[in-house]
């Protein structure tokens, strides 16, 4: 088309990029993949400033810790990290060799929150540089009254599941529930404890169907067998502290591979703070080095809370909006019959899940974890007793246990979030009034088929956690067929803000009780090839 | 901005050296010998010319001085050697900044007084500043510190002068903070500030300061009338009294008290309290985290914890800006067992045991992440049979009862701990 063909009022500036993806977490990586493979202009912009210098354990975990006097570098941190954190929900957060993946978030994205856990990430990568590694696949059921189509998911959950690599493929109880063995690799090995719970729930398998108790392998996005240059996980117990096998999956992993794509371009220390729109495209600026990117679409794939924000800030919109996040407890078990079990090298997430239906409408799933690669002072702080003596027990009782945790579905949180006149995003954690009930339910009946399988549920252990702090959030922006304002359609576009796409959790209309990681980069996916296929049309 | 001192290589030179770098100032040292390394030097010698004002000096600190004899015709020498100092401050248009004495007096009994009485004039006429400090102690065993310190070590005695003299005393580095703040500050010129702790003490609790803090050693205070001492000068003749060191003494009792508290608020200066400046540190506060971190970890390890636990500690609680301890009960230092008895909800619970709560919480972190820690936490890493295992439990269980029935019963006692230790804070 003539430049000059028609008279303008103001020049155009044609935008620099097809497609601006604000935050490089799972969605963000996901998202891009379809997108660059189609040949678009694409963008990646994050928040992250400095990783600093983080220390990493640099051996299996047991003998560094009988050995490395240095040991305190990456369990407390050069600067005390971990003693500022000493509130924290999880070790997660407390772990320095994660400081930056939390570091600044709130406060960059102006969160601020009542009773609730808002937590996200600034740093490439996201929050997956420091997560549980849980995954699973929503089945025709679970997508049942969504914009979503069931076969076009399958497609997205194949090809993110083969790139990020699963392990955990057997024909267990869970393979259904999962969903992914068809994509993954060999499940990795279990320590002494778990097997001895899988071998008592093989024998008394029967007897568990009718408590609506399932129990299999955890399907993580941990490497039992190499994958390009990650390694696979050799069992040093260093889960929580760092892997340095890569082993775990993180999106930052994605960064090097999205590079060689030539439309790719990945900025960092850009904070996006709000969207502005321009004669039909979007610019982003980050105020404090003033730099500004112009794009004909803009993802937003901060994080589900930082997508709220900018989603709500974009439209004005400042009535709450419900958000949803999986209500969460921890519990801890005791197999006296292994009293006496030297601590062995062992995985560090999930081993064994567990599915365990509640009521007509609300199933829960968990995990139990090893407790070997743990630090013991959260549990030390927990017994009723005297911490002197709390060491002296834990030290003969820890061997014999695991530690477990359940998630319930988001329909049982019943939190809000609202923009503020001044910008800011405002969250307030409440629950569903039957969850109290669930939760004692799912106690009980987690104790006594436990108790079948040789395990103590230890009394007063079983903990119900404050809102937000399963952090799975989700569905502030709900996709819907017909959308009104404040929500997104089938691709995330927002109402009201077209050529805007929310394309992490934030869109995602139902927070079922499983690991939802896995479903919102699939769905990021899905978004994009549509996105890619139409914005091709339009060049053309 | 340079500095030139003469005497930087003395007990307070050397401290106002070091500070006065670590505070970006290029320090030349104007002294017989060179300085240590990040210093320049400039030769000098009392007894010769005054040096040349390096261009661009801020400030020419005359510390310098003559204390090993008491004839007055070195006296007139010191004067005219400090007289071409204030001459090449002149040149230089740098500031003139000289260390006096408490005991300057033109009439005071000892030469060294009178000497700098008659510096002072020459340095007030020429717009300088005059600092007079009080009894210079702490740091490294130097000067008259050194002398006394040297003194209590060595004798089991302290001798408690009658009638008393008193002395203020002010630690080395806080005077060379003064010093600092001297030069940092134009508006004080042609004026005498007086700096010492503004309370005098007796001599012999200064001396007593020594063997407690700095010694620690139990000295027997000794009573000695002046007046014997008087008889013991005459008796020995003027100049071998000189070389004991009784010259030095008699200069105290005739020391007047100086008004100090005007010069510390003008300097906006606060003096460390005595026991705290007498530690090798500096700083008493940090003896008692060293201890408090002792006990704490000792208590959770069961076992003296490795001094670089202690330390680390210490490190993240002064991190945190937390300088005083928590815990200083000595019944703690020597059974950190009885911490037990608050280590339980009903004090820990309570508003004024939340520091200690925390604090537990820092102990715990740190005595794990070490390969100390994981001994204890972790256990040694062989199998032992269950029933064993499970023996040990229940000894855990019915000493950890046992302890608890102890704090509840002894709770009266354990508040007792907990106050015993503000009482010494407040000490």
């Amino acid at each position: 088309m003539p430049v000059n063909c028609c008279v303008k009022v103001k020049p155009s500036v044609k935008p620099e990029f097809d497609v601006i993806i604000v935050g490089s977490g799972p969605a963000g990586t996901s998202v891009a993949y379809p997108l660059v493979k189609a040949g678009l202009k694409v963008l990646m912009v994050d928040a992250q400033a400095s990783i600093g210098s983080s220390v990493l354990p640099t051996r299996p975990f047991l003998s560094a810790r009988a050995n490395d006097a240095h040991q305190w570098k990456w369990m407390i941190g050069d600067n005390f990290h971990a003693l500022n954190q000493l509130d924290a929900v999880s070790p997660k957060l407390k772990t320095p060799t994660h400081a930056h993946v939390f570091e600044g978030f709130s406060a960059g994205n102006r969160i601020a929150t009542d009773n609730f856990i808002g937590v996200g990430s600034l740093a490439t990568g996201g929050l997956s540089n420091a997560w549980g590694c849980g995954v699973a696949t929503l089945g025709a059921s679970d997508l049942a009254g969504l914009p979503i189509d069931h076969a076009e998911m399958q497609a997205s959950y194949e090809t993110v599941a083969r790139r990020i690599g699963i392990s955990g493929r057997i024909d267990d109880d869970l393979s259904s529930y999962f969903g992914l063995d068809e994509w993954s690799q060999p499940p990795l090995p279990l320590d002494a404890l778990h097997q001895r719970l899988l071998d008592h729930y093989a024998r008394r398998r029967s007897a568990f169907p009718e408590q609506g108790f399932r129990l299999g392998r955890s399907r993580v996005a941990v490497l039992s067998q190499p994958l390009d240059a990650r390694k696979a996980c050799d069992l040093s117990g260093n889960c929580l502290w760092g892997c340095h096998n890569q082993a775990l999956y993180s999106a930052s992993q994605e960064l090097q591979k999205l590079k060689q794509y030539p439309g790719f371009q990945h900025v960092q220390d850009f904070l996006v703070e709000d969207l502005q729109r321009q004669d039909g495209s979007w610019a982003v600026t980050d105020h404090r080095s003033s730099r500004r990117f112009c794009g004909t679409r803009l993802l937003l794939a901060a994080g589900t809370l930082a997508s709220t924000r900018l989603a709500l800030k974009g439209l004005n919109h400042s009535a709450p909006i419900p958000l949803l996040s999986s209500p969460t407890a921890a519990f801890l078990l005791w197999l006296p019959t292994m009293l006496g079990t030297p601590r062995a090298p062992a995985f560090g997430l999930g081993q064994l899940s567990f599915a365990l239906q509640l009521s007509s409408s609300a199933t829960a799933f968990g995990s139990t974890f090893s407790t070997t690669g743990l630090p013991m002072t959260e549990f030390v702080s927990r017994l009723p007793l005297s911490k002197r003596h709390s060491i002296e027990l834990l030290k003969n009782l820890l061997s014999a246990c695991v530690v477990g945790n359940l998630f319930l579905p988001g329909h049982l949180s019943h939190n809000t979030a609202a923009l503020r006149p001044d910008g800011s995003l405002s969250i307030n954690g409440h629950v569903h009034p039957e969850l109290p009930g669930l939760m004692k339910t799912a106690e009980t009946k987690l104790r006594r088929i436990y108790w079948k399988m040789g395990a103590l549920l230890m009394p007063m252990s079983f903990t119900v956690g404050r809102p937000g702090a399963d952090i799975h959030y989700a569905g502030t922006l709900p996709m819907h067929a017909t959308p009104r304002i404040g929500q997104t359609d089938r691709l995330g576009e927002v109402a009201g803000l077209p050529g805007v796409h929310v394309v992490d959790g934030a869109c995602l209309p139902r927070l079922t009780e499983k690991s939802h990681t896995l479903t919102l980069m699939a769905n990021a996916d899905r978004i994009a090839r549509s996105l890619a296929t139409t914005i091709g049309h339009q060049k053309a | 901005m340079k500095l030139l001192i003469t005497g930087a290589t003395g007990y307070i030179g050397q401290r106002l050296s070091a500070l006065a770098t670590a505070r970006g100032y290029e320090v030349i040292c104007a002294t017989r010998h060179p300085g240590p390394a990040p210093y320049a030097w400039l030769p000098y010698d009392l007894r010769g010319p005054a040096p040349e004002c390096p261009a661009g000096t801020q400030a020419l600190i005359h510390l310098a001085a003559d204390t090993s004899t008491g004839a007055d015709n070195d006296a007139d020498d010191e004067v005219n050697a400090a007289l071409a100092l204030i001459r090449c401050a002149q040149q230089g248009s740098a500031r003139f900044i000289f260390i006096s004495s408490q005991t300057a007096e033109p009439t005071a009994p000892s030469v060294y007084g009178r000497t700098k009485w008659r510096i002072e004039q020459h340095v007030l006429a020429a717009g300088g500043t005059v600092i007079r400090p009080g009894q210079v102690y702490g740091g490294p065993e130097r000067g008259l510190f050194g002398l006394l310190s040297g003194l209590v070590r060595r004798s089991p005695f302290i001798p408690i002068l009658w009638p008393a003299p008193c002395v203020q005393p002010i630690h080395v580095d806080d005077l060379a903070a003064s010093i600092l703040a001297v030069v940092e500050r134009d508006d004080i010129r042609a004026e005498i500030l007086n700096l010492g702790a503004v309370q005098p003490i007796a001599f012999d609790r200064f001396l007593g300061a020594i063997a407690a803090h700095r010694v620690r050693a139990v000295r027997l205070p000794i009573p000695l009338p002046v007046a014997l001492l008087r008889l013991l000068r005459r008796l020995l003749g003027h100049s071998l009294g000189a070389k004991l060191g009784l010259e030095r003494i008699f200069s105290l009792v005739h020391l007047p008290p100086m008004d100090s508290e005007r010069s510390l608020q003008k300097l906006g200066v606060q003096l460390r309290p005595l026991a705290h400046g007498m530690h090798r540190s500096g700083r008493g506060q940090r003896r008692g985290l060293l201890q408090e971190a002792t006990v704490l970890l000792n208590y959770l390890l069961k076992r003296p914890p490795q001094r670089s636990l202690v330390s680390r500690y210490v490190r993240a609680l002064e991190r945190g800006g937390k300088t005083r301890p928590v815990i200083s009960s000595r019944l703690l230092m020597s059974w950190p067992i009885l911490l037990a008895l608050l280590d339980t909800p009903g004090v820990l619970g309570k508003p004024d045991g939340q520091a200690l709560a925390w604090r537990l919480q820092v102990a715990l972190a740190i005595a794990e992440a070490s390969p100390q820690g994981a001994q204890v936490f972790l256990g040694v890493q062989q199998s032992r049979s269950p029933v064993a295992t499970l023996v040990a439990l229940g000894l855990t269980a019915i000493k950890a009862l046992t302890w608890k029935l102890a704090a509840l019963l002894g709770r009266p006692f354990a508040r007792q701990l907990l106050r015993e230790s503000e009482a010494q804070r407040e000490a």
